[in-house]
C-alpha cells in the first residue's frame, strides 16, 4: 500500500516535471537564448527562474556573467566614442591651427588637453601654434610654451621627429647651441631629403662649434636675451619653421615687396580719389609721389612717416602686441594710412575732409596692385 | 574717470584703457590684469609725445585718432579734448563697432574733464 503511493507521488512529479522544467533546464534554456543573442528573453527567462529558485548557483552564475557582459559592452562603446572624440578634438585642433586666429586656436587645444592629456597630436599642434608665435614676434612666454609642448609631444611619441627637429631649430635660434646640437644628434633623418640632411648636418657642426666656444646657455637666458637683442643668434633659414596657417589672412608683413615695384605701383594709384601723395620708405631709402597739383611738404612727409613708423613699431614690441601691420592717423590736416611690408612701408595720404570708409576702400585698392605687381613681377621673371 | 575707463573695458575686444594728458601725463589707467599698468601707460605716454611731435613739423597737424594694428593687437588713440584716451584692443575685433563705444567715451569723458577743471 505505503509502495503503491510512493509510485504515484513519483509519477505525478515526473508528469510535473515534463510540463515545468527543473532548475538545470531554466538555465540551459537561458543559455541557449544568449547563445542565440535573444538577450532580452534570456535576461526575462533568467529573472523568472531566479523567482523560482532564488539563489540558485545556476542562475546566479549566469546573472553575473550577464552583468559583466553588459559592462564590457558598455565599455567598449565608450571607448568607440573617446576615441572618435579624439580624432574629432584633433582635427578640430588642425583646423583652428589652420586659421589665423592664434588665441581662438591656443584656447581651443588648451581645453582639448585637459581631456586626452595624453595626446601627442594636440601637444605637437599647441606646440606648433606657440612655436609659430614665437618666431614671429620673440615673446619669451611663446618660446617657453612651445618648447613646454614640444618637450611633452616628444615624451609621449619619440618615433615622430618633428617636436625635436621644431625643438633644435628653436635652441640654435635663441643660442642655446649646446642643447640644439644634442637635438640635432638625436635627430631622426630617414624621412628627409637629401639637401635637409647635408643641412641638418652643417648645422650640427655648426652648433657644436659655437657650443664649444661660447658659455652654456639655458632655454630661459637665451630667450630672455633674443628678446633684449631683438633678434634671433641664428636665422636656419626656414628650417624647422611650423607650416603657416593654410586658411589664415595672409599676414602683409611677411610679403616682400620690393621699393622699386612700389614705387611703380604708388605712381598707379597716386591718382585714386582722395590721394594727395604716397610715400614708399624703407631703412635706406624714402620716395614720394604726389597726385598732380598736390601741394606736399616732401621731406616733412617723409620724416613723419618715417617717425610715426618708429614709434608704432616701438609700442607694439614693448607692450607685447607682435609686428605692426599698419597704422592709421586722422589729423587736421588730413589722413595718413601707413601699411608695412616685410622690409618697406608705404603711407597714402588723403586730402582732407575724405571719410573713414574712402579711405579703408582706396587703401585696400592699392594693396591689391601691390598684389597684382608682385605677380606680374613673378610671371616675367619665370 | 576711472568708472568710465572700466565700464569701457567691457565692450568686446577692448583689453584696457588709459588717459593722459597731452605732453603724455598719465591722468588714470584701467588696464586688464594680464599688463602691467605702469608699463603700459608709459608705453602709451611715449607714443602720444613722438606721435604729436612729428605731426606737429607736418604742416602743424594735430593728431585726432591713431589706431595701430600689430599681429597681436591695437593700440587706439583719440583725442579727448584736453587728454588723449588710449585703448588696448584684441587682434581680431572688429574695430569700427568699438569705436563707437571709444567715441561714446570720449564725448564722457570729455564732460569729466570740463568738471574736474
Amino acid at each position: 500500500m505505503t509502495f503503491q503511493g510512493l509510485k504515484s507521488v513519483l509519477g505525478a512529479l515526473c508528469s510535473l516535471r515534463g510540463s515545468r522544467p527543473g532548475v538545470y533546464e531554466a538555465a540551459k534554456k537561458v543559455k541557449s537564448l544568449l547563445a542565440q543573442g535573444d538577450k532580452e528573453t534570456a535576461g526575462a527567462e533568467l529573472l523568472a527562474a531566479l523567482e523560482r529558485w532564488p539563489g540558485h548557483s545556476s542562475l546566479e552564475d549566469i546573472k553575473h556573467f550577464l552583468g559583466q557582459r553588459r559592462l564590457q559592452d558598455s565599455l567598449a562603446e565608450l571607448h568607440h566614442l573617446e576615441d572618435q572624440a579624439l580624432k574629432a578634438h584633433v582635427r578640430t585642433a588642425r583646423a583652428f591651427a589652420d586659421t589665423d586666429n592664434h588665441e581662438q586656436a591656443a584656447a581651443f587645444v588648451t581645453e582639448a588637453l585637459k581631456r586626452f592629456p595624453d595626446c601627442p597630436e594636440l601637444h605637437l599642434t599647441l606646440g606648433e601654434i606657440h612655436l609659430r608665435r614665437y618666431l614671429a614676434d620673440k615673446i619669451p612666454e611663446d618660446g617657453r610654451r612651445a618648447a613646454t609642448c614640444l618637450e611633452q609631444t616628444l615624451h609621449l611619441d619619440r618615433r615622430n621627429p618633428l617636436p625635436l627637429k621644431y625643438l633644435a631649430g628653436l635652441h640654435a635660434r635663441i643660442g642655446c647651441f649646446r642643447q640644439a646640437t644634442e637635438d640635432l644628434a638625436l635627430l631622426d633623418t630617414r624621412q628627409a631629403d637629401e639637401a635637409e640632411r647635408r643641412y641638418i648636418g652643417e648645422l650640427r657642426e655648426y652648433c657644436s662649434k659655437r657650443a664649444d666656444a661660447e658659455p652654456e646657455c639655458d632655454l630661459e637666458p637665451g630667450l630672455t636675451r633674443v628678446w633684449d637683442k631683438g633678434d634671433f643668434f641664428m636665422d636656419c633659414r626656414d628650417w624647422a619653421v611650423p607650416p603657416a596657417p593654410a586658411f589664415g589672412r595672409a599676414d602683409v608683413t611677411s610679403i616682400l615687396a620690393p621699393i622699386v615695384l612700389l614705387e611703380a605701383t604708388a605712381r598707379n594709384c597716386v591718382e585714386l580719389p582722395g590721394v594727395t601723395a604716397v610715400v614708399i620708405q624703407n631703412e635706406v631709402r624714402s620716395e614720394v609721389v604726389t597726385a598732380d597739383g598736390g601741394d606736399v611738404d616732401v621731406t616733412a612727409l617723409q620724416n613723419v612717416t618715417r617717425e610715426l613708423v618708429a614709434a608704432a613699431d616701438d609700442a607694439c614690441w614693448r607692450m607685447e602686441l607682435g609686428q605692426v601691420r599698419g597704422c592709421d592717423l586722422k589729423t587736421s590736416v588730413g589722413r595718413l594710412a601707413l601699411h608695412v611690408f616685410a622690409d618697406t612701408w608705404v603711407g597714402l595720404l588723403f586730402a582732407d575732409g575724405v571719410s573713414a570708409t574712402q579711405v579703408r576702400t582706396v587703401t585696400q585698392q592699392f594693396l591689391d596692385r601691390v598684389a597684382e605687381q608682385i605677380g606680374e613681377s613673378h610671371e616675367s621673371n619665370s | 574717470m576711472k568708472a568710465i575707463l572700466e565700464n569701457l573695458n567691457h565692450s568686446v575686444g577692448v583689453v584696457g584703457s588709459a588717459v593722459m594728458t597731452h605732453d603724455g601725463m598719465l591722468v588714470t589707467s584701467a588696464i586688464g590684469d594680464r599688463r602691467d599698468e605702469d608699463a603700459l601707460t608709459a608705453i602709451g605716454s611715449s607714443l602720444v609725445h613722438s606721435a604729436r611731435k612729428s605731426l606737429r613739423s607736418f604742416d602743424a597737424s594735430e593728431l585726432k585718432l591713431m589706431t595701430i594694428d600689430g599681429s597681436r593687437g591695437r593700440i587706439v588713440l583719440v583725442d579727448a579734448g584736453k587728454a588723449f584716451l588710449l585703448v588696448i584692443t584684441d587682434a581680431h575685433v572688429a574695430l569700427d563697432a568699438t569705436l563707437l563705444d571709444i567715441r561714446s567715451t570720449v564725448g564722457r569723458l570729455k564732460k569729466a574733464i570740463s568738471l574736474d577743471v
